[in-house]
Parts: structure tokens; sequence; C-alpha cells
């Protein structure tokens, strides 16, 4: 073993048998990490904080929407966005990271699992003392947040010089882990600025600045790169107009310099010049995308991938509507419902529908890989597709948009039935979501049953 | 206990029918239909070489695929061993996509 070689028992890093069948292949076949056991955890964790969002976002819904910045909406916020959809991106990318980067993951198991146990009891912290008002315990969350994160940024930065790829998938990984870090240590001077004031600007800047850098920073940056990655997987396709996918990728990160410095300063040309950037960032992400789901070969889309897209959608008119707020196209009396507004069109809808619709196409995997790879070629094994029921997912899809668009309305018009109704069928469509996210997740008992071959 | 007799001849049409046994997991086609599998050769004593391709560099389920084509081979009946190996040269294009695969996929 060569001297910067990890430790033999590390997850995915040993030699695959299907290296040693082939003899010598070109590349090292990545299996899967951890056994599947890391990524389901953190996606597993996700899947309950979404639960216990989606309750909590129907009752918010029927007791009346509050403003933004409510202690209830930030701790419902971070329950969804660090707790849910944060958890499932982890997840699903300490799998991927591996498979983009066509190396193992350069990681100990034990740092990894000290992650997963550092960001459950951060987010349970950060939530509990975000609605309490106890900004000492969501300051201590934070730090446990923090140091998760530092543990992905460690293994990114590890991982990602081993790699000889350098495409927008690759490098989204080392960019979004940073900004992420970026992120959550800005949530912890917000939570200690609350408790004993030592900066002296406007919260609620510092509040926007923070929220950009964790939606736009990690969300978004992620999504620019590995969207060419996941989208022709799924759709026997190809990336296409890989320098305008790029283009998109480095426009963000220059527009986020611009921008957060200037939310949080209160700088009006950083504002209006990070704004624009993003917004050229977003086309050239889009037109790359565009090309890319043209050359699909599987021509109808599965509902995951259809929610996928719609998602995308939303981005694109949040991103409207956002660069309408920052370029003051908003009049005073619909500032506040219109940035309620645009936070909802974000998160419920563009990241939640982007995340959850790829979530459809990587748990069944990754269940599949578990509870069935092994026995390929030696018994008749279902297909990954199959293990999902496409009524939920459809379902789950046609009421998440149905909802986010009514609660959309309901709280830009200060309206209390949509809104309610609105709530309530995000609601209805999580509990779809996670019925047949539990159906999948039986089949692991298929993988207990029968021992492999 | 009845021992089936080698039979060289069959072999490339049982060979065959066992790589239709093996699918990819996100699109149910089989890696026969999907056009991965290069060449398949095997010697007077059984033995087995069977060169595949993946649809990408970067399949996650790759190495599930190849020791699932080794499985399966390995079950025909006659064969003595068998050794799979992987190349990207020629890479894996759509045109390889058999006319079942097709239809299948919605072309």
């Amino acid at each position: 073993m060569d001297p910067g070689s990890p430790p033999s028992n590390a997850p995915g890093l040993e030699v695959p048998p299907a290296r040693r069948a082939a003899g010598g292949a070109p590349r090292d076949l990545v299996p899967l990490v951890g056994g599947a056991r890391l990524p389901l955890a953190f996606i597993g964790g996700g899947l309950l904080a979404l639960a216990a969002g989606a309750l909590w976002l129907a009752l918010i819904g029927i007791c009346g929407w509050p403003a933004y910045f409510h202690p209830h909406l930030v701790g419902l916020v971070h329950l969804w966005l660090p707790g849910a959809l944060l958890s499932i991106c982890l997840g699903a990318s300490y799998q991927l990271m591996p498979v983009v980067l066509g190396t193992p993951l350069r990681a100990g198991s034990t740092l990894l699992w000290t992650h997963a146990g550092l960001h459950v009891m951060g987010v349970i912290l950060l939530v509990a003392g975000l609605t309490g008002g106890h900004y000492l315990t969501a300051g201590g969350g934070g730090l446990a947040l923090v140091a998760g994160v530092c543990g992905l940024i460690g293994v990114t930065l590890r991982t990602f010089p081993r790699s000889t790829r350098r495409d927008t998938a690759a490098w989204s990984f080392p960019l979004s882990a940073s900004w992420l870090g970026a992120t959550v240590l800005a949530g912890v001077m917000l939570a200690v600025n609350r408790r004993a004031p030592f900066l002296s600007l406007d919260t609620v800047a510092l509040l926007r600045a923070h929220a950009h850098l964790g939606l736009a920073g990690y969300f978004l940056t992620l999504l620019q790169g590995v969207t060419f990655q996941l989208v022709p997987m799924f759709t026997l396709g190809e990336a296409r107009h890989p320098r305008q996918a790029a283009w998109g990728l480095a426009g963000t990160q220059v527009a986020l310099l611009l921008l957060v410095p200037g939310l949080a300063w209160g700088w009006p040309p950083a504002i209006s010049g990070g704004t624009l950037l993003l917004l050229l960032s977003l086309g050239n992400t889009a037109r790359a995308f565009i090309a890319t789901l043209a050359t699909r070969r599987r021509r109808s889309l599965d509902p995951g991938v259809r929610a996928f897209v719609t998602g995308l959608l939303f981005l694109a008119f949040a991103a409207l509507g956002g660069g309408a707020l920052a370029l003051g196209l908003v009049g005073p009396a619909h500032r506040l419902t219109g940035e309620a507004a645009y936070g909802l069109l974000v998160a419920l809808g563009g990241l939640s529908l982007c995340v959850l619709g790829l979530l459809c196409k990587i748990l069944p995997f990754l269940v599949w890989m578990k509870a069935y790879g092994p026995h390929v070629g030696r018994r008749p094994v279902p297909v990954a597709t199959a293990l999902a029921s496409r009524g939920l997912e459809l379902l789950w899809w046609v009421t998440h948009v149905g909802g986010t668009v009514l609660l959309t309305v309901g709280v830009l018009g200060d309206i209390p039935v949509p809104t309610g109704l609105g709530a309530g069928l995000v609601t209805f469509g999580v509990c779809a979501y996670l019925a047949n996210a539990g159906r999948v997740l039986l089949h692991l008992r298929s993988h207990a049953r029968i021992a492999p071959s | 206990m009845m021992t089936r007799p080698f039979e060289p001849a069959a072999l490339p049409g049982a060979l065959t029918a066992a790589m239709t046994q093996v699918y990819d997991p996100e699109f149910g086609v089989s890696i026969h239909d999907l056009g991965l599998i290069q060449d398949c050769s095997i010697d007077a004593t059984g033995a087995v070489r069977i060169t595949m391709t993946l649809t990408s560099r970067y399949c996650p389920a790759g190495e599930v695929i190849l020791e699932g084509v080794k499985s399966a081979a390995e079950a025909v009946p006659g064969v003595s061993s068998v050794e799979v190996s992987l190349t990207w040269d020629p890479a894996w294009t759509p045109d390889r996509l058999t006319p079942a695969a097709r239809e299948q996929l919605g072309w």
C-alpha cells in the first residue's frame, strides 16, 4: 500500500470485485460507500425531518402564516432546509462524489459516521433553539453542524485532487462544500450576535446574506454541477454545452462574492451586480440543461425527473422575483410578502422539488444495490425503478406543485384560505412521498432475509 | 445425478440467453439489448472471455453489472471459467441499442 493510501477498512476503498474480475480495468469501479449504510442513514434522517416539517407546515398554514423572521417560521425553515434537504443532499453526495470523481472517498468510516452524528445533533439543537428563542442552544447546534461540515470539506478536499475529472459536475463538490462551511459559520455568528450583539449590522440583512449563502452557495452550486451527471444517467442522455454549464457554475460563484457582502452591508451596487450576474449564470445553466435533456433516449420522463424539471422552473420564477426585489422593482407595501413568497418559491418549490425529485431516483437505486445487487446474474431480481410506486410519486408531484402555488399566492396576497389549503396540500403530498419512500426501504428486508450467494 | 455433455457449439446461444437475464437496474433493459457486450469467446476447455463496456464511465452500478455478467455466464452448463474485462474503446453509443431496447425506451 502506498503511504498516501487510506486504511483498507475504510468504506468504498477496497479493490472492487469487478476490477479483480476484469483483470485490470482502465478505471476503478467505485463500490457503495459504507455498503450504502451511511448514505441511507443521512437520507433516512432527512426523511424523518421532512415528515416533522410537513406536519409543522400544515399547523402554521392553518393557524396563520407569520412574518418570515418569526421564530416558529425560522425553526421550520431550519428543519426543512438543513434538517431535511441538506441531510438528503449529504447522503446522496457521499455516494455520488466518488462516482463523479471516479475515485474512492479519502476518508475513514469513523469520520463519516461522526459527521452523521454531529449533523443530527446539530439540527435538533438548532431547530429547538431557534424556535424557542434560545440562541445559545441554537449556536451550540450550529457549532455541531460546523464541525460536521469541516469533516465534509476535509473529505472533499482530500478526494478531489485524486481525480482527473475537472468538469462542472466535479467542481460542484468542493465549491458547494466550501459555501456550506461559510453558511453554517455565518449562522453561528448570527446566533451569537442575537445573544450577545457584537456586529453593528442589521439582523434581517444578515439573515438575508446567510440564507443566500446556503440556498445559492450550497444548494444551487451543487445542482448546477450534479445535474449534468444525474440527468444524463437517469434519462440515458449526454451532457451538452459543457462550456455554458461551466460559465453557469463560475458565474454563480462570482455573483455570490458580490451578493452576500452586498446583502449583509446593504450596498446596492453589489446587490444589483450580484443579482444580474446570478440571473445570467442561471440562464447559461438553463441552456445547457435544456440541450442535455433533449439528448435523452428514454423519451418519457419519470415522475422524479419531472419533479426535478418542475423544481428548476420554480427556481427560474424565484430568480426573476428575487431579481425584482433586489433591484428595487417591488414597492415597500408588498416587499415583506414578496420576500416571503420568494423564499417559498426557492425552498418549497425549487429546491424541494429538485432534491426530492432526484431522491425518487437515488433512493430506489441505493436500496436496489444493497438488497439485490449481490444477486444479479444468480437469480431473478427486480429492476430499481420497480421498487417505487409511480402512482405515489405522481400524487406527490401534483400535490406538492399545487400546494406550493396556492401557498405562495396566499402568502403573497395575505389571504388565509389558499395559505391553509396550500400548506395542507404540501403536507398531503409529503405523506404520499414518505409512503413511497417507506415502500422502497422495505426492500432492505429482502437483503436481510437473503444472504448473498 | 445427470451431467450435461459439453457442447461448444451451443454455448454462444446459451451465453446470449444468459446475458439477456442481466438488466441495467435503472432502465430495465438487458445488457445484451443495451449493446454492452463487445466480444465473447470460448475455448475448447469451456473458458469464456467476455469483453464489455458500460453506458458511462461513471456508471454507479458498473461493479454490480460486471459481477452479474460473470455469475450469469458461470451458470451456463459447460462453462468452466469466466473472465470479464471492461473496455472503453470503442465507447458505448446509442447506436448499439437493439430495436427491442429502442422500443422499450420509447423511441
